[in-house]
């Protein structure tokens, strides 16, 4: 029981031929070949698979690749844009908010869709907003740093501008 | 962690989903958010051989709210909706204090109502906040609708009033009166992503004296389903709203929950922390009553 389905990736359409029991985290590694996305508990916990779709951020490890069906799909891989980092990924490299690396991309969508409904955010409304991302390095100050520090830039527009 | 091989299908409309429920008969289950019922498929816990997503149904997703009435929400709409509804923050305090304490963003993204009410978990967030506030479930199947509150909706550990061919519709939250407060609060240890320790959802309605004419505690996390403690309920009735009789309802909770030992806390522990928070979030309650 395989179907073709559309995902928009990034923006690019992309056709790809599923079976019903295969998760979208799968899916976007090995049949789209965008492995920044990264498979970690399973199970709903870690938030290292989030990916945002029509702008949320949700568990690609819990999502069914054939229920996305023609659905925007957004993964760490489209934030950089003709070689400029985006402004998360910026100031999470200058706040030093990346140590091992492995939830980096699941906080940087999370964050970029926090920064998307509160741009000015405080360290309460960060907390509550990255609940669903661990850091097993525990870097969670810096990362806190570093997405005020990207929401200022929004703010202030200009070379760091957040492009939300 | 792969999922074993099911049938899926993704109905576009309630007619689809009635006659595929009834078609599959037991071998189907609804797939809502999935942030359950995925990790219970990984698990091994339940192998359905049939998925039925009601993903694409709009005709299940939605809040609206009659005046003089109460909001109706039906049962595919995402726990992030409800969170982000200013009808619900308005109308349904506290089940807007117990979304914001669901999972996580990721998790209130896919999660629905529907799909919270149905798992059927002891320590659901929403569970207490609904019985509480008097909510109706409308179970739909079979060409027919029936109406039930919320708590008989729940059997038994983990077991729903869902008939063969029936699915989760809708549920409604009565009006609220400026002279009913309500309040939910839990216990847990970091905030987010947990399994409650205790949650407690409490409602009252107050008399012209200012006594209480009608009162409901919900607990959940400390036995088998959620339950109302209909004795504590009874101590607070035709009394003045006092911290002395909040205290009293908050003992007798207490004596009517049963819960277990897990990792997450002792039976004992559980037992006295219900006497507290049923005290305190009738106090909040208390308080949201006199500022309104």
């Amino acid at each position: 029981m395989k179907q073709v389905i559309e995902l928009i990736i990034n923006g690019e359409p992309s056709e790809v031929i599923v079976r019903p029991n295969e998760l979208l985290v799968d899916v976007i590694r090995d049949k789209i070949g965008l492995t920044g996305t990264k498979k970690g508990c399973g199970a709903g916990d870690c938030g290292a698979c989030t990916v945002l779709m029509e702008g949320k951020p949700i568990l690609s490890c819990l999502t069914l690749a054939i229920s996305c069906q023609g659905k925007h799909i957004e993964t760490i891989e489209g934030l950089a844009k003709d070689g400029t980092l985006h402004p998360l990924q910026q100031t999470f490299v200058k706040k030093g908010a990346i140590q091992c690396g492995y939830c980096t991309p699941g906080m940087i969508l999370s964050a970029k869709a926090l920064l998307r409904k509160t741009p000015d955010p405080d360290p309460e409304d960060i907390r509550y907003e990255m609940a669903g991302n661990l850091c097993r390095c525990t870097g969670y100050k810096k990362i806190i740093e570093a997405i005020i520090e990207a929401g200022q830039g929004a703010h202030e527009g200009g070379p760091e501008r957040v492009r939300i | 962690m792969g999922l074993p091989a099911f049938e899926y299908y993704c109905p576009d409309t309630s007619a689809e989903l009635e006659r595929l429920l009834s078609e599959c008969g037991g071998q189907a289950k609804i797939l809502a958010g999935g942030t359950d019922l995925l990790v219970q498929i990984k698990g091994g816990f339940q192998s359905p051989a049939v998925l039925i997503d009601i993903g694409n149904l709009e005709s299940l997703q939605g809040i609206s709210h009659k005046e003089g009435k109460g909001t109706e929400i039906l049962a595919g709409t995402k726990i992030a909706a409800i969170e982000e509804s200013p009808l619900i923050r308005e109308k349904v305090l506290a089940l807007y204090q117990a979304v914001r304490l669901l999972g996580s963003p990721q998790v209130r993204a896919m999660a629905t109502l529907g799909g919270n009410i149905c798992n059927a978990s002891p320590s659901a967030e929403t569970l207490p906040a609904l019985i509480a506030l008097g909510s109706e479930l409308t179970v739909a199947g079979n060409g027919s609708e029936r109406n039930l509150p919320v708590e008989s909706f729940f059997l038994d550990y983990r077991k729903v009033d869902l008939g063969p061919g029936e699915y989760l519709k809708s549920v409604f939250v009565p009006e609220q009166s400026n002279v009913s407060g309500s309040a939910y609060l839990c216990r847990m240890l970091r905030g987010a992503m947990e399994i409650d320790i205790v949650n407690v959802g409490v409602w009252f309605l107050m008399d012209t004296e200012g006594r209480c004419q009608k009162a409901r505690i919900a607990l959940g996390s400390v036995a088998p389903k959620p339950f109302r403690a209909y004795e504590a309920e009874a101590v607070l009735t035709g009394k003045p709203l006092s911290e002395d009789n909040f205290q009293q309802a908050g003992k007798v909770a207490s004596s009517e929950s049963s819960p277990i030992d897990d990792i997450r806390g002792s039976a004992e522990y559980r037992r006295d922390i219900v006497r507290v928070m049923v005290a305190r979030a009738l106090s909040m309650a208390s308080k949201s009553l006199q500022n309104s």
